[in-house]
């Protein structure tokens, strides 16, 4: 969705700034239930959305917000329905875990760790009936390469070559359990071969990098070649939620990584290698920072839905629940 | 081995109780003879005594119903034993234990319910009954357990279509302004069912005769006479009961009942005599009466009317009338016709004594007459069988002398 | 008329219907090539081609995910778990996938999705393959659960399915397979879905009973109407959404009520349906409302149980004569 240089770094800082400034309202109690912070992996989804367009299709999971934006969700209803506000994307009934627009190709979040692969699976079976090219890239963790569905995913999607990117972030911690203590093969990417997929690892930290492996496996989606599993290595600066005491992992380690921030290396990269003026990434950093604070207040001052409202939409075509 | 303890039958009638209370807890040694149980029915509160000796272990809880021979507790050989008794026999405890053999291979019987000691009434049938201006408690249920069903009512609302004098909800009565409106006593609601019940399950006819009662006026003078060596006043009623057990004893096919398909001739002579209360009216029994001599019957008669009076009548008390007699005399009348007491087969209404013009040896005379009103269940007892009886009853009356035969 | 089997209704429907839209396919487990473990898909690979018609790897969740998937991106699969046994996994998929996704995200995806399951309650295969478990999926909203008694039924209700926007659990028994019913030539036959059909008329009792035991307890009504007693037989064919209203106008009328299904009664339709009646009926009831179903059990293998632990027509007869006594 995100073409030029410049693109990517706004993608990459509206990321960066909704998660700083989310984190903030949490810690002011005035953000409902859990946070899953992306904050540390900005360069994964804006890489891997920066070359998919609307007929795309998108599926994240519980730390989905990074994924959303990267792919083209307009920051007011994303964060009110974050807040679980009425003017959420969702209308508020998602919340924090669950956004979506199929304008947009993104098919939602999922509180279930592990089960957006398979929906993932079927939306690139849907494209690949529609033989138009599409592609499906789903995100999930690295604690999700653990779940059954993942095994499934790989051997049916290899099977039958179906246009679908598996883009696991490794941020190195299964909830807050290192994901090497649970496992004997730390590369997920390593996995895939058992299934006759392809894969790839990369440097989840280095957006260009991300974003070349990327447009290697769409290629390979687009022309029937079938699927591709991308491992993309990164760090979770936050735990698994805010809050999370992290007891699980040293201030040592989280310093070297945030030392690779994703954000801080592109902006150099910009900089020093394509030679724009810090002043104009100034002023595109003032303006993201206004942009989120807007939403931020656009969500805080929308109201909560009726409550009578969860008694609507259980079924399509039908007005409200069975039973009312 | 284990003694079960199981619920007796403590009257005729009766088919099932509630458990009121236990005198022994679990592990408690029991001796034969030694109170364990209280049931109640109806009216009354039963105490019931150890058949056996052991260590109890409780099956049943109090306030659960129970059926006449359900086993609630069993009696074990040691303390230990009686204390790790299994769960199954308070199960088995927890239903009836008649439940047909043939619903135990199928895993569907259905589950038990209700086992409070409540009236059971269908929520249809409570509510057709509420619009027909019916209370449910009148009533007589055909369902399981007794429980009143829709068909109930509506019999009860044909019977009453049938019969528009007995009108007695506010919306027949057609009268403005009721003078008062009261709930039914226990006591009257009783009476109610019984006498309902025995309109409707007998067959009842009834049939007068005239005695001469100058030998009995003579007879209980004499007795009065004596009351300070007795210690006790003889009444009329007393001797006519008297005479009424000798001619029940005399013929069987009085002293007999209808149960279920059988006829059942019982082996005692047991009267019961109507006593009137302030609200109500009681049938205390004076059992044996005809190996009883006056004297014995007047007693137990003074002390029966008394301690009924006083609410203070024990079960047994109550129970095992095989005949009931009934001294309308004593206010006034001269005929009616009294109602069975199923499953009695007949019931002697006496008049009061008055004297009356009647023709002895072709002349006319005054002499003190009575008037025999009994009514017999003629679905057991032919006209001539009754017949007969008050023959003998009469002839005991009026030579009472005559009973001495009889005394054993 | 022409007379068909249920399995050849099952067939009919999803040929009519993928016959009539494009967007409708068929995954699953030995579906094509084989033409369904129960024969229940035959001829439809050479119908529709491979990319219609698939057969899938032994991966339960993949199969409903990818129905999850396709379903929210314009298709309207039709995917087949080979036993209801087999639904813990990818219960997931149903129930907080397929079952959510309208409501979570407000509206925004449709879904409609058929899951075609099997059962095969009192056919003596053992524990993973004789249970009844619509109570289990009907306890979760958001899900449509069907279960026809009939061919006919089967067919109207399955093409109602695929043509429905909301997922539905379609459930099948195995050994109804072979029963024949005369269905009218109509590509356009539906039933609707959540609409109960009274399949017996009657005057003193009802009973509702779902999947096998509607024929049961017709053949028991049957043996009543010698007694003089006029038995009211209502096949919900929908267990969820219900339709209470068709067995509360019943019960109302009729007083009495027997509840009959291979569900367990223990948290299953039969208490549903009981306490629900307890709830609309109260005042119209002659008798406490009662149900007929398993013990709470498994089913060890052998038609021995299966005939021990299910309720037959003699059962259903008893309780009725209980009922009305």
């Amino acid at each position: 969705m995100t073409q030029d240089p410049i693109s990517l770094y706004r993608s990459m800082l509206e990321i960066r700034e909704c998660e700083t400034q989310l984190n903030a309202l949490f810690a002011q109690n005035k953000f409902p239930g859990y946070i899953h912070s992306y904050l540390g992996q900005e360069a994964c989804a804006v890489g891997i959305c920066a070359d998919l367009n609307e007929r795309d299709y998108v599926v994240s999971n519980h730390r989905g917000r990074g994924h959303y934006l990267a792919k083209g969700m307009a920051l007011k209803p994303m964060v009110a329905e974050m807040l679980g506000k009425e003017t959420g994307i969702c209308g508020g009934r998602g919340g924090e875990m669950h956004a979506a627009d199929p304008e947009l190709g993104i098919l939602g979040g999922n509180g279930i760790v592990g089960a957006g692969m398979p929906i993932a699976a079927g939306a690139a079976l849907s494209a690949q009936m529609d033989g138009e090219g599409a592609v499906a890239a789903v995100f999930f963790g690295e604690g999700a390469s653990n779940n059954g569905s993942f095994g499934e995913t790989l051997n049916i999607a290899a099977a039958w070559k179906l246009p679908l990117v598996m883009v696991c972030e490794n941020n190195l911690y299964a909830e807050m359990t290192p994901f090497a203590d649970t496992v004997a093969q730390p590369d997920v990417a390593a996995r895939a071969a058992g299934y006759g997929m392809e894969s790839e690892v990369v440097d989840g930290n280095d957006v260009l990098a991300v974003r070349a492996a990327a447009g290697r496996a769409y290629a390979r989606a687009r022309a029937g070649e079938g699927p591709t599993l991308l491992e993309l290595k990164t760090y979770r600066w936050g735990g698994h939620f805010e809050g999370d005491p992290r007891k699980y992992r040293s201030k040592e380690e989280e310093a070297e990584w945030k030392a690779l921030c994703p954000v801080a290396r592109y902006r150099a990269h910009l900089l020093d290698e394509v030679g724009v003026e810090g002043a104009q990434l100034e002023a595109l950093e003032t303006k993201i920072a206004a942009e989120v604070a807007e939403a931020v207040e656009f969500a805080l001052n929308s109201p909560l839905p009726e409550p009578r409202s969860a008694l609507s939409k259980v079924f399509a075509g039908s007005g409200a629940a069975p039973d009312c | 081995m284990t003694h079960e303890i199981a619920i007796p039958k403590l009257g005729l009638t009766m088919t099932d109780c509630t458990l009121v209370d236990w005198h022994k807890s679990d592990g408690d040694r029991v001796e034969p003879g030694e109170v364990l149980f209280a049931i109640e029915t109806d009216k009354i509160t039963s105490e019931v005594e150890a058949d056996g000796a052991g260590y109890l272990r409780r099956y049943a809880e109090v306030e659960s119903t129970h059926t006449v021979g359900s086993v609630i507790g069993g009696l074990y050989a040691t303390q230990e034993a009686a204390l790790s008794a299994g769960i199954d026999q308070q199960e088995a405890a927890a239903d009836t234990p008649a439940p047909v053999v043939e619903e135990i291979e199928r895993p569907f019987a259905p589950a038990a319910v209700d086992k409070g000691s409540r009236q059971r009434v269908s929520p249809l049938a409570r509510r057709i009954a509420r619009e027909a201006g019916i209370d449910p408690r009148d009533l007589t249920g055909t369902g399981a357990r007794g429980a009143i069903l829709r068909r109930d009512v509506d019999a009860e609302i044909e019977r009453r279509g049938k019969a528009p004098a007995e009108t007695t909800g506010a919306a027949a009565a057609g009268a403005t302004g009721e003078a008062s409106r009261r709930p039914l006593s226990g006591l009257r609601r009783s009476i109610a069912r019984n006498m309902m019940q025995s309109l409707q399950s007998t067959a009842q006819m009834t049939a007068f005769a005239r005695v001469d009662m100058a030998e009995v006026v003579a007879l209980r003078k004499a007795c009065l006479a004596r009351e300070a060596d007795t210690g006790v006043r003889i009444s009329f009623t007393d001797i006519v009961l008297k005479a009424c057990a000798i001619a029940l004893a005399r013929m069987p096919e009085i002293n007999a009942s209808i149960i279920g398909e059988e006829i059942v001739s019982w082996a005692d002579v047991n009267v019961g005599l109507a006593v009137a209360l302030d609200d109500g009216l009681l049938v205390p029994v004076i059992h044996n009466a005809d190996r009883k001599s006056l004297v014995e019957i007047a007693r137990e008669r003074i002390d029966l009317a008394a301690r009924a009076r006083s609410g203070q009548l024990e079960r047994h008390e109550m129970q095992g009338g095989t005949f009931s007699l009934s001294n309308f005399g004593s206010y006034g009348g001269d005929f009616e016709t009294p109602l069975l007491n199923p499953p009695q087969s007949a019931i002697l209404g006496i008049g009061a004594i008055g004297d009356e013009a009647v023709v002895r040896d072709g002349q006319i005379v005054i002499r003190p007459m009575m008037m025999l009103s009994m009514t017999f269940d003629h679905r057991l007892i032919d006209g001539a069988v009754a017949g007969r009886y008050r023959n003998v009853l009469r002839s005991l009356l009026e030579s009472p002398y005559t009973m001495l035969a009889d005394l054993r | 008329m022409p007379s068909k089997t249920f399995c050849w209704a099952i067939i009919d429907a999803m040929h009519e219907e993928m016959a009539r839209d494009e967007k409708v396919f068929l995954i699953g487990e030995d579906v094509a090539a084989a033409g369904g473990a129960f024969g229940a898909s035959r001829g439809l690979l050479d119908a529709f081609g491979p990319t219609r018609v698939r057969d899938t790897p032994i991966s339960e969740e993949i199969i409903v995910g990818m129905g999850v998937g396709a379903a929210m991106t314009g298709r309207r699969p039709i995917v087949e778990i080979m036993f209801i046994d087999f639904l813990g996994l990818c219960l997931d998929q149903i129930a907080n996938q397929a079952a959510k996704t309208h409501y979570i995200y407000n509206g925004l995806f449709k879904m409609p999705l058929v899951i075609r399951t099997s059962t095969a309650v009192e056919m003596g295969i053992g524990p993973h393959h004789s249970q009844a478990w619509e109570s289990l999926v009907a306890h979760i909203p958001g899900l449509k659960v069907v279960m026809p008694s009939t061919p006919r039924d089967a067919k109207g209700l399955l093409k109602s399915a695929i043509r429905d926007d909301n997922p539905v659990v379609f459930i099948e028994h195995i050994a109804m397979h072979r029963n024949k019913e005369e269905i009218e030539d109509d590509s356009d036959l539906l039933i609707p879905i959540g609409k109960a059909d009274i399949k017996r008329s009657g005057t003193d009792v009802t009973v509702v009973a779902s999947g096998l035991m509607v024929a049961r307890a017709l053949a028991a009504a049957e043996v009543l109407a010698k007694d003089g007693v006029s038995v009211e037989v209502l096949d919900p064919r929908t267990i969820s959404p219900l339709d209470f209203d068709t067995i509360a106008e019943s019960v109302s009328r009729t007083n009495r009520c027997l509840v009959v299904s291979s569900s367990h009664k223990n948290f299953g339709f039969g208490s549903e349906v009981a306490a629900e009646i307890g709830e609309r009926c109260f005042f119209d009831l002659d008798q406490p409302v009662r149900r007929l179903s398993p013990p709470f059990t498994p089913a060890p293998f052998g038609r021995q149980f299966d005939e021990f632990l299910n309720p037959d027509t003699d059962d259903i007869v008893a309780a009725l004569r209980d009922l009305m006594a």
